[in-house]
């Protein structure tokens, strides 16, 4: 019963949950709702998949900023198992 | 081992190369990093306002999938979008810092009301940007603006509501039932995410 009323709850907030337009001081319950309640992740799944098809992927992305990134990656490597 | 390097990197699969990046393969991430770095860029940058701190939002988001890419999981979704989640919600928790919000309330004061939803140079892929303008028209006016505000404007529902002059609770459904009729949309017009 509190799950039902709890996910109400939630329901509404979950276009701007993926959008990250839920202020923090309400992030923390949704988070705590998406841990169980895998309807609730999917939605947010299809709606961050949407969002992605709006952004741009026409710039070429720029090589100095690889380079940059590319050396950052020895130091950045955590311990691998393996 | 699914893919020999440089003969057929380029038709591996994002997960594959994700799985590679696992085992330490910078080749794998320079692939990836070709594939989705533009469109991540892209984003930082229209949420951020400037070049400068997008660029270390991209280098935040490429080295963490090269730290911890068992933090993408493929049966949830696209990289891409993955890569952009990731992206968006560090770029608006800077654009929430304090010292941001103070730019951003000084640039605001000097703008014009802001225009209207405009995609022209946000969705370049050509092909599908003609069916992503198509879908956006279906939405009503006040949805557009709503998802706007929020997804590039780095606003919360709250502050939209503020800025609109509409009651929260009516942002709120604006943004999800405007995403959701989006999605179908786009799927009637052929065009789903990666």
């Amino acid at each position: 019963m509190k799950h039902a009323r709890e996910h109400r709850e939630v329901v509404s907030l979950l276009g701007a949950f993926a959008l990250d337009a839920v202020p923090d001081e309400e992030r923390a319950r949704i988070d705590r709702h998406l841990e169980r309640c895998r309807l609730c992740s999917l939605e947010i799944e299809l709606h961050r998949e949407t969002a992605t098809l709006l952004v741009s992927a026409s710039l070429p992305p720029p090589g100095a900023l690889w380079r940059r990134i590319s050396s950052g990656l020895a130091t950045a490597t955590p311990r691998r198992a393996g | 081992m699914q893919w020999a390097p440089n003969a057929t990197i380029s038709e591996t699969g994002d997960a594959t190369l994700v799985a590679e990046v696992g085992r330490s393969s910078e080749t794998a991430l320079a692939e990836l990093y070709q594939r989705h770095a533009g469109a991540v860029l892209a984003l930082a940058r229209r949420v951020l306002g400037e070049r400068g701190r997008a660029e270390e939002v991209v280098q935040e988001v490429f080295l963490r999938l090269w730290t911890a890419p068992g933090k993408f999981d493929p049966g949830r979704g696209s990289l891409r979008s993955y890569l952009l989640a990731q992206a968006h919600g560090r770029a608006v928790d800077l654009l929430r810092s304090e010292s941001a919000r103070r730019q951003r309330e000084e640039r605001d004061a000097r703008a014009e009301p802001s225009p209207a939803y405009d995609l022209e140079g946000e969705v370049v892929e050509l092909a599908v940007a003609e069916r992503v303008r198509e879908a956006m028209d279906a939405l009503t006016a006040d949805e557009r603006r709503a998802i706007e505000l929020a997804y590039f404007g780095g606003r919360t529902y709250r502050e939209v509501a503020a800025l609109l002059g509409e009651p929260e609770g009516t942002i709120k459904s604006r943004i999800r039932s405007g995403l959701g009729r989006l999605r179908v949309e786009l799927a009637e017009l052929g065009v789903a995410a990666a």
